[in-house]
């Protein structure tokens, strides 16, 4: 009421406030100017205390306004698009999912009231740390999943994924079970729990030919529900954990090209890496990257070394895999350590 | 004769929203970048008007967005109006490809996405005041008004309701923060009138 009160009275009054400005302050201007100091000083506070600012209750709001939606890597990689040549459309998708379809940077995306239930990762995960002989278990595990994943793949019963045209790249590999397809987000997993967007538990054929275990390291955590380790709460873990020591050399899974390779509040130092066919590999918390923004990279190039900088309680490597923008269950595609 | 008036305003609005930007960002990483980005397109805007043959009064930044006020005295045409109010985009495309070219991408990024997005044909964005003053030309400014007002609520009332589906499903409300913030602009602009 006021506001459109003052407006009234600025609109007809502006030619005489301006004529006697010179005498004394206009109050209007006066009000003005106290309130531009306000904010001003709020600028200031923000700043410059940053850090102080930044306590419990406060710093989940931030998270939650923020999303964690990496707009940086987002907006980077939309930039690179230029100069890598990519078709404008693809790298608008790419942009509109990032920015406004949840943030694929998130190492793990919260969520509140699920049963806890372990994954295939996890009890994987679990099972590594029994004494015994942890890496034979790995392995034997890993063997069995993917002889089942091959019959299940030869069968032609690859989930409920639907081709699409994008993918139809090989006219040879048409007929064939083991093309690749287009990845598409699940909403529950097997115990009917809710997942959050953009993931799948499904295995897709990667249409990769040669790949590469990132870091020779135990998995620490696995992908799927866990409770956070820096938040607390129960979240998705969209990625593996492997318990690199500080400075190992981390690998390129595949052949690529890097999309970005820069800093972001929970990943660190990270890097992504597009394999072509709608697969990008994620490696975060690095200590120190070693390729740049549109390089090209070889299968097993090292691309980093492992830190714990970003949301990360010690040196691990935080591997991520994604096909067109869904993450993946990593451990379908990695081999264990020899 | 009037008193020349200060070239730039900054209105507390908009001081206040650097300031959010500025705590989301921790720092000014992404947004020294966007302000630049900003900045080389308004600069578009303020060459071309120059280059038209018009006048620049002044720019006052606000909570939503940058409003440049063009010399009554100096009117340009319908026609050169909108090709200055395209000129902020096109500066910006400029920008993502000599940034791309330099491997600023981020810069090429923001850059980019700014001059796309500035295209919308909706109302405080270029794109829509560049629209709108083609249509004058036919319709005059009170019909050519109408029908881009009309035609900005449907479109930002579409992006709010896209805004309230993701921020269901996905939990992201920037779609709705960026629809709310052009809704916003335009009762802003309808307020004014």
């Amino acid at each position: 009421m006021e506001r459109t009160y003052e407006r009234r009275r600025s609109a007809s009054s502006a030619g005489s406030a301006r004529g006697k400005r010179q005498a004394a302050v206009d109050p209007r201007e006066k009000r003005r100017l106290i309130q531009l100091g306000i904010s001003v000083a709020l600028f200031l506070l923000v700043f410059f205390g940053q850090g102080f600012l930044d306590a419990g209750q406060l710093s989940a709001w931030k998270a939650r306004l923020g999303q964690n939606t990496d707009f940086t890597g987002a907006f980077s990689q939309f930039g690179s698009a230029l100069s890598r040549g990519a078709p404008m459309k693809e790298a608008l998708g790419d942009l509109w999912v990032e920015v406004f379809a949840g943030g694929p940077v998130a190492e793990g995306t919260p969520c509140e009231g699920w049963e806890k239930l372990p994954t295939f990762s996890q009890r994987m995960a679990r099972q590594l740390a029994e004494p015994g002989d942890p890496a034979g278990r790995w392995a034997a595990e890993a063997a069995r999943l993917l002889a089942a994943k091959r019959a299940k793949a030869a069968a032609g019963t690859d989930g409920d994924a639907a081709p699409t045209a994008a993918d139809g790249a090989e006219p040879a590999a048409r007929t064939l079970a083991l093309r690749p397809l287009a990845a598409t987000a699940q909403t529950t997993d097997a115990q009917g729990r809710k997942l959050p967007g953009r993931v799948s538990l499904e295995y897709y054929d990667l249409g990769l030919k040669n790949t590469v275990l990132p870091v020779s390291a135990p998995l620490t955590s696995g992908f799927g529900f866990r409770e956070g380790p820096i938040s607390g709460g129960e979240d998705f873990h969209l990625g593996v954990d492997l318990g690199a020591a500080e400075g190992m050399s981390i690998a390129a899974y595949a052949d690529g090209v890097v999309l970005f390779a820069g800093e972001n509040r929970t990943y660190g130092d990270y890097i992504r890496l597009d394999h072509g066919n709608g697969v990008v590999t994620i490696y975060a918390h690095c200590r120190k990257l070693l390729v740049e923004q549109g390089q090209t990279v070889k299968a097993g190039e090292t691309i980093a070394k492992v830190g714990s900088t970003g949301d990360a309680t010690g040196p691990h490597l935080h591997f991520a895999v994604q096909k067109n923008s869904i993450f993946l269950d990593p451990l379908h595609y990695i081999a264990p350590p020899t | 004769m009037r008193p020349p008036r200060s070239r730039l305003t900054v209105s507390p609005g908009f001081v206040v929203l650097l300031a959010l930007l500025c705590y989301l960002d921790e720092g000014l990483g992404l947004l020294g970048w966007g302000l630049l980005a900003c900045a080389l397109h308004e600069l578009g805007h303020v060459a071309a008007v120059r280059l038209l043959g018009g006048g620049v009064k002044g720019l006052r930044l606000t909570a939503v967005g940058a409003e440049l006020a063009l010399d009554g005295a100096r009117p340009l045409s319908y026609g050169r109006e909108a090709l200055a109010a395209l000129a902020g985009p096109g500066m910006s495309l400029l920008t993502a490809g000599l940034a791309a070219g330099g491997r600023r991408f981020l810069l090429a990024g923001l850059s980019l996405g700014q001059g796309l997005f500035n295209l919308l044909p909706i109302l405080p964005l270029d794109g829509g005041r560049a629209l709108g003053l083609l249509l004058s030309a036919r319709l005059g400014e009170d019909g050519a008004e109408r029908v881009l007002a009309a035609a900005s609520a449907v479109l930002s009332g579409l992006l709010l309701g896209g805004g309230l589906i993701l921020l269901r499903i996905f939990g992201n409300p920037t779609l709705l923060v960026t629809a709310g913030w052009l809704t916003a602009g335009q009762l802003r602009r309808g307020r004014g009138r």
